[in-house]
């Protein structure tokens, strides 16, 4: 029996091997992934374009759009004099935000009474409309402490009618990168694409090239050709998975907090799962291209629905339900936890039992299925 | 018991019977043959045989066996190549063997390097499958089901692509490998069912005849003509209208004609005069008598 696995394990790594396409897609596209995660698709918005009416044009006006324009997420691109201008630049796009100081700004100030300024931010792209809106939340406060401190030693008072600064802390990702947040993403996305696209070709292919019925009638079991199939794919998809981390680690200089023992213990109960999916896949599909077809079924809800890019919490109920049968929906926390957060297994047991009892099913299901399909 | 019986074998695809088999005995040591045109049932039988697909109903069995739900016990004593030639097209010759030696637990490896040798393929044996002419591969895919040494063959269309004195070549080896066991052989070639012990004509999945080649020519009764002349084929609607003509068929531009009895043969003779023709009485080839099977079948039904 080892013999058989063997053998058709070593022609599995000499297919691929022989496959320089293939091979380079295997290797190179998970990196490649990474890099434009990394580098392209950067959901953190900085240097918005902002045009700036200073109608008041006093020292304290200035200061107040110093803090915005030094603080990184506001370039001054346009100065007006009027608010006909400023409206017209935002709806052409020219800028997207728009900072508005009123005449009386100073004056106010300097009663002890309360100023206002006014941000407009081009709601078009919700992503970035959001990030401008918290930015200018934290500038104005910070520009506030600074001023009711200068106030109360030129005053000699306290000042009451200051508010509270209200700082609001982003947790496990200070510094709100996205790369943190997503990396980790993307090695259980990789993970499950390669394992379930992997095994599902192996076998597949197979049946396309004829040479199944050959092996069917070898004393070969379903069982021998199924671990043959599935170790060879699982190796590979474990190894791209850790170079991907590799990278994301000494690259980009994620922070991998958690123990790198748990990590690879529970990407391998992952990887059964996937590798389930692909065995499942590889039993209804005549051929490659009815394989990947079927394999996208899976993988892209799990790509929209696991909280790779939206947070499940934020989805209807019912759809909810669905993202919870994906094991990528609990493989994500998982990941997400070890890496950033380094908790443990008491935090992650109910994903971890979850992805247990799937796996467990999954692998059953299609064992048997597989077996029953072959002979 | 024979090495492999076949008793009220079907085999239904959606509304398609593709193989109905009453009943057939192969006996041990000889090399059977299917024979039949594309879509008779051949191939559809020979998987049957070796448990790739069940029967819709009936029985096959090979070594007094199941051929499917008994599968497994059969599995290490058969050999078998299929139609599409199904190697690992990117792995070379040597690789392929390796593989289905390892398969088949044939640890030995001079084993492996006598039948690389013995099938001329020593030169190849790093060349990639997809690199080899199609004549050649068919050589390959016997190597790998032989070196278990079975005792049943299976091959199917195993010399299509195969230029004649390789399919020479591949029949002497043929002749060889009986000596260790029984081989089932599809192919639509007539001059090589001569080289069969036995054969079995298939028709739209049935069996029309079985027995040895000489037996089979032996069966149908009347006479066979040779006519060369220049326009066989507006001669041949001729003849087809013709009442006393049991069968007339082009082969190649030869015009082979049955006819009943000494009054029909006259009868061709006459109709031939006026037309520049040469005309001569042959034997029942099998090709005539699988055109006269065919025939009668049709008219039976």
């Amino acid at each position: 029996m080892r013999k058989r696995i063997q053998a058709i394990m070593k022609k599995e790594f000499v297919h691929i091997l022989r496959d320089p396409i293939s091979l380079s897609v295997i290797i190179v596209l998970p990196v490649l992934l990474l890099f434009l995660f990394g580098y392209a698709v950067s959901s953190d918005v900085k240097h918005i374009s902002t045009v700036l009416l200073d109608l008041d044009e006093t020292n304290e006006s200035f200061n107040l759009s110093q803090h915005f324009f030094q603080s990184g997420y506001f370039d001054l691109t346009y100065k007006v004099s009027n608010l006909e201008e400023l409206s017209q630049l935002i709806d052409s796009g020219k800028a997207k935000c728009g900072l508005v100081i009123p005449n009386k700004f100073s004056y106010y100030l300097s009663r002890g009474q309360k100023a206002e300024v006014q941000v407009l931010i081009d709601g078009s792209n919700p992503t970035m409309a959001q990030t401008a809106l918290f930015s200018a939340q934290a500038i104005v406060q910070d520009f506030n402490v600074q001023l009711s401190a200068q106030m109360a030693s030129r005053l000699g008072t306290e000042i009451k009618f200051v508010p509270v600064n209200l700082e609001s802390r982003v947790w496990y990702n200070p510094s709100l990168e996205s790369l943190n947040f997503n990396i980790p993403g993307l090695v259980g996305v990789i993970l499950q694409t390669m394992s379930i696209n992997l095994t599902a070709f192996a076998i597949v292919k197979e049946k396309e090239r004829g040479t199944i019925e050959t092996l069917i009638v070898t004393p070969l079991k379903p069982v021998e050709l199924m671990l043959g199939k599935i170790i060879p794919y699982m190796a590979i998809a474990f190894g791209v998975s850790t170079l991907v981390l590799a990278v994301a680690v000494f690259w980009f200089h994620v922070p991998f907090n958690g123990s790198i023992l748990l990590y690879f213990f529970l990407s391998f109960l992952f990887l059964a799962s996937s590798l389930g999916i692909g065995l499942l896949v590889s039993t209804v599909s005549g051929n490659q291209f009815q394989a990947m077809q079927i394999s996208s079924f899976v993988l892209l809800p799990s790509l929209i629905l696991s909280g790779f890019i939206f947070p499940v919490e934020a989805m209807p109920v019912v759809i909810q339900w669905v993202a919870w049968l994906l094991p990528l929906t609990h493989f994500l926390p998982i990941l997400r936890g070890l890496i950033l957060k380094g908790v443990g297994i008491t935090y992650l047991y109910q994903d971890v039992i979850w992805l247990f009892v799937f796996s467990v099913f999954m692998l059953l299901f299609s064992s048997l299925r597989f077996r029953k399909r072959l002979t | 018991m024979e090495i492999i019986e076949i008793q009220n074998l079907t085999k239904k695809f959606a509304d398609l019977t593709a193989v109905n088999i009453a009943s057939l005995s192969i006996p041990e040591g000889v090399i059977f043959g299917l024979l039949g045109p594309n879509g008779s049932g051949k191939t559809t039988a020979i998987r049957i045989l070796c448990g790739i697909l069940p029967p819709t109903s009936g029985k096959a069995l090979v070594m007094g066996l199941d051929s499917f739900y008994q599968a497994e016990r059969i599995r290490g004593f058969v050999g078998y190549t299929s139609q599409f030639c199904s190697l690992y097209e990117d792995l070379t010759v040597e690789e392929n063997l390796e593989f289905y030696a390892q398969i088949y637990g044939v640890e030995s490896k001079a084993k492996r390097e006598e039948t690389l040798s013995r099938y001329e393929l020593s030169r190849f044996r790093n060349r990639r499958i997809r690199e080899l002419p199609p004549g050649k591969k068919q050589w390959v895919a016997l190597a790998c089901a032989v070196m278990h040494e079975p005792r049943i063959l299976f091959l199917d269309e195993p010399t299509s692509g195969m230029d004649p004195a390789s399919r020479k070549d591949f029949w002497e080896e043929l002749s060889i490998l009986k000596q260790k066991c029984t081989i089932l052989i599809t192919t639509h070639l007539l001059d090589e069912a001569e080289r069969c012990q036995m054969i079995a004509f298939m028709h739209l999945g049935r069996v029309l005849a079985v027995g040895t080649p000489r037996e089979i020519k032996a069966v149908p009764q009347g006479k066979v003509f040779n006519v060369i002349l220049p326009d066989p084929v507006s001669f041949l609607s001729e003849l087809s209208v013709s009442p006393f003509v049991q069968d007339a068929y082009l082969f190649g531009n030869i015009l082979r004609v049955i006819v009943q009895d000494q009054e029909g043969a006259a009868k061709l003779i006459a109709m031939t005069r006026d037309r520049d023709a040469r005309i001569q009485e042959t034997n029942f080839s099998l090709e005539d008598c699988y055109v006269r099977l065919v025939h009668l079948e049709g008219s039976a039904t």
